[in-house]
């Protein structure tokens, strides 16, 4: 009720009335809502208030009449309303008059009005009051809500008040920084303050702070136990309605294991997985940096290229499981033999490099690795002997930026791989003219291969006792766009190191059964068309490839013979078996190419299905003037024999040949002496003239 | 159809009038239909004599309205009392009375 005045209570319902107004005269004319007349003179002075109930009574006389004698004391405004009721008590009147200090009429209060204007203050109270319950309600839920979010986050929540000194802490922040809250609340977030930024650090932040209102950054804390760790920190500026500042509100992440994961992430993009040594990127990387300092320091220094000889094979006889270790332990016998400042790297499968930044003879390091790799290694309880071959160069003669340096040493160690494995040779600008050679050649027989550049060769095979054309050896020809041959044994070295030859022999065996459809009625029943098969082309689903091409052609699988060499059969003896049993299945043949002059693995002859034994030319040759060819061919046929292979002799170019093979007993020959390697419509015609060429009788 | 004839006779007696037929006052019921004031106001248009009113706190006389001249004779706390003991009773409170009051005054003035 306190604070109501007469002011607040003011009556809507009175009316205006002249002094010589009569009630009968205006009664009716909108009075519904009158209760009370104000009665005003002619002077237009309020002269008292006239109730209607009395105005009724005289609805003759004038307003002035019906005044009361003694009309009451009039209010003031700001009259209190526990005085209004006492007068209205006191007065026993319904009405009173307000009046201002000057006298001028303001308006009436009842009881009526007085209990109105409680009853809606309360009213409004009430409303007001409900109001406040719900917002007071929503902004408990929210607060619980807040606090359960506050308290549930992950982030770290730290509140200080404008003097920095810390309100509020959240679970995140005690499990992070290991204080509690009572070891928090109070003090400044120096508490945290790990000493790894400097003045100039905190003097940013808080510069940000004041002209941004918000600072985002790593920052470096301690944690109770003392360990450091990091953490993204986000600081907002919370003020008031003025702009001053309340509150400091701190959210953080501890990065730790975003570090560490960054750390591995950034580990895993520099560095070899396998052996732990710098990555291709790393490594050139660091040969850059070499460039740039032997730039401004005039300081000269090398790079060794390294790859392993022969590693492939080991690959895959002894698994790449065996191979990886050996790459881990090569690693380290390189690393092993270098100075730390010295950078080795593992740039891929075998290949090996080696920034040397203060070698003025890095033959003598390429040695010491080569020394290092020579010591006997047991893996797995096997023991192998690895050599690699080392190609050096240095900047900047021999080249002066970091692609120019790799591929020189590239070619240096290709050049001390095919003179002499397990070696290390010195860039000379010659090497790249055969590097340039080799990948022109790589070039053009890519072209050569869908411009239908390479061709077949045949070379007929006879039957020694009676010379007669049993069979023919294919062989790949290459005549280059402008009609120039290409020797085999220039494009087949470099088809084999590029890959090309799976897609050559690809070719080779379609064009053998395509064309060797066309023979089938030219020929006896046991003729056999062999081709050459490398290893490299050996890959899952080689022999279903070739098998797939026969079926589509329709050329007999029992007329294939797959030739392959000793070696070959070594190298992937479990790979050879299965592609050798799944071909002999379909009928297909297969014969050992060189036999004699390789690592002549008997146990191979007897556990591969193998059918022919090919005598090397190197033993041909000489076989009559040369006992120990004789006899190695003697025993060549007699243990082919005794095995059940047939054999057949290469490179036979004389009548008194081919008369020495008829009489050691080999089953079958071919060279020069028969025929060289002739194109198909040669061989063709040669069966239709009888299929005979000269025997040895 | 019968015709009927009709014969109007007037009287006249005039005498002169005389402006208020108010002598020396009024007495206003408190009932009355109309009130002092307004009275008030009749007079004075009417008439170039003084009235004054005299209130009354009664339940039957409400107002008087006396003849100036009259107050300078008795005080209007005489007059009020005159008028309960010997008006009131024969008016009722809806009723104006015309009044027409002498006032006698005997003076005795011994030697000084």
């Amino acid at each position: 009720m306190s604070g109501l005045t007469a002011e607040d209570c003011l009556c809507v319902r009175w009316t205006r009335v002249g002094a010589l107004q009569r009630y009968r005269d205006i009664a009716g004319d909108g009075l519904d809502s009158a209760k009370v007349f104000a009665v005003f003179s002619e002077e237009d002075v309020f002269m008292g208030l006239v109730e209607e109930r009395q105005a009724a009574l005289f609805p003759g006389r004038i307003f002035a009449d019906l005044l009361v004698r003694r009309q009451p004391a009039l209010l003031r405004p700001d009259t209190g309303m526990e005085a209004i009721l006492q007068r209205l008590s006191e007065e026993r009147v319904d009405y009173l008059p307000v009046t201002g200090t000057d006298g001028q009429f303001i308006g009436v209060v009842s009881m009526l009005s007085v209990f109105a204007t409680l009853s809606q203050r309360e009213q409004g109270l009430r409303e007001n009051r409900e109001h406040m319950i719900t917002q007071l309600q929503c902004e408990l839920e929210n607060r619980e809500v807040a606090a359960s979010v506050f308290d549930a986050t992950s982030e770290g929540v730290m509140v200080t008040d404008a003097d920095n000194h810390i309100l509020l802490v959240n679970r995140a922040f005690i499990q992070t920084t290991g204080f509690s809250e009572e070891e928090a609340i109070g003090k400044t977030p120096e508490l945290l303050k790990s000493g790894r930024h400097d003045r100039e650090f905190y003097q940013a932040m808080w510069r940000s702070l004041e002209e941004t209102g918000h600072w985002e950054g790593e920052v470096w804390n301690r944690r109770k136990s003392g360990d450091i760790y990091p953490e993204w920190l986000h600081i907002n500026v919370i003020r008031d309605e003025s702009g001053k500042v309340r509150y400091y509100a701190g959210v953080f992440s501890d990065i730790t294991q975003h570090q560490e994961l960054r750390a591995k992430l950034l580990h895993l993009a520099y560095y070899d997985v396998l052996t732990d040594l710098p990555n291709r990127q790393l490594f050139t990387d660091r040969l850059e940096q070499a460039i740039v300092q032997s730039r401004r320091t005039g300081k000269e220094f090398s790079l060794l290229f390294i790859d392993l000889d022969r590693f492939k094979d080991i690959n895959d006889t002894l698994g790449h499981r065996f191979g990886d270790q050996m790459l881990i332990a090569v690693a380290k016998r390189v690393q092993n033999a270098v100075r730390e400042s010295d950078t080795v790297a593992r740039l891929g499968g075998d290949e090996f490099t080696v920034l040397l930044p203060d070698t003025s003879q890095p033959e003598d390091i390429a040695e010491k690795i080569l020394a290092a790799l020579s010591e006997r290694l047991v893996l797995d309880g096997k023991k192998l002997f690895v050599t690699a071959s080392i190609g050096i160069c240095r900047y900047p003669d021999d080249g002066e930026d970091s692609d120019t340096l790799l591929m020189n040493a590239d070619a240096a160690m290709y050049q001390a791989k095919e003179s002499n494995r397990g070696s290390s040779r010195l860039y000379s600008s010659a090497m790249n003219s055969q590097l340039s050679k080799r990948l022109e050649i790589s070039n053009a027989l890519h072209q050569a291969l869908t411009a239908g550049e390479l061709w077949l060769a045949w070379q007929p095979q006879v039957s020694l006792p009676d010379g007669r054309i049993i069979g023919a050896e294919v062989l790949a020809r290459w005549e280059d766009s402008t009609g120039t041959p290409v020797p085999p044994s220039v494009f087949i070295p470099v088809a084999e190191e590029t890959g090309l030859i799976g897609a050559i022999g690809e070719w080779a065996i379609r064009t053998l059964c395509g064309q060797g459809m066309e023979l089938a009625c030219h020929t006896c029943r046991n003729f056999r068309l062999a081709v050459n098969f490398s290893p490299l082309q050996l890959k899952p689903g080689t022999h279903q490839a070739i098998l797939d091409i026969l079926a589509a052609s329709g050329f007999d699988p029992r007329h294939l013979e797959i030739e392959l060499t000793e070696t070959a059969l070594s190298a992937q003896r479990e790979g050879m078996s299965a592609f050798l049993g799944g071909l002999g299945k379909a009928g297909v043949e297969v014969s050992v190419d060189d036999f004699g002059t390789g690592c002549s693995n008997l146990a191979n002859l007897k556990l591969l299905p193998i059918h022919k034994l090919k005598i090397d030319q190197s033993f041909v040759c000489d076989i009559a003037a040369d006992l120990n060819d004789r006899q190695i061919a003697a025993a060549v046929i007699g243990m082919a024999h005794a095995l059940g292979l047939k054999v057949i002799a290469e490179g036979v170019e004389t009548a008194e040949q081919a008369a020495i093979l008829t009489a050691l007993g080999c089953d079958m020959a071919q060279g020069y002496y028969f025929s060289r390697p002739v194109p198909f419509a040669i061989l063709k015609q040669l069966l239709d003239g009888g299929g005979m060429l000269p025997a040895s009788a | 159809m019968t015709k009927k004839n009709r014969r109007h006779t007037f009287r006249a007696r005039l005498t002169e009038f005389v402006l208020p037929p108010i002598d020396d006052g009024l007495v206003l019921g408190r009932l009355s239909p109309i009130g002092h004031v307004a009275v008030g106001k009749a007079l004075s248009l009417l008439t170039t004599t003084q009235f004054e009113h005299v209130p009354m706190e009664d339940d039957v006389i409400g107002d008087i309205l006396v003849r100036s001249a009259i107050l300078r004779k008795i005080s209007p706390e005489q007059l009020r009392r005159f008028m309960l003991e010997e008006v009131k009773p024969l008016m009722g409170p809806e009723e104006i009375i015309h009044l027409d009051l002498k006032v006698e005054i005997e003076i005795d003035q011994e030697p000084k």
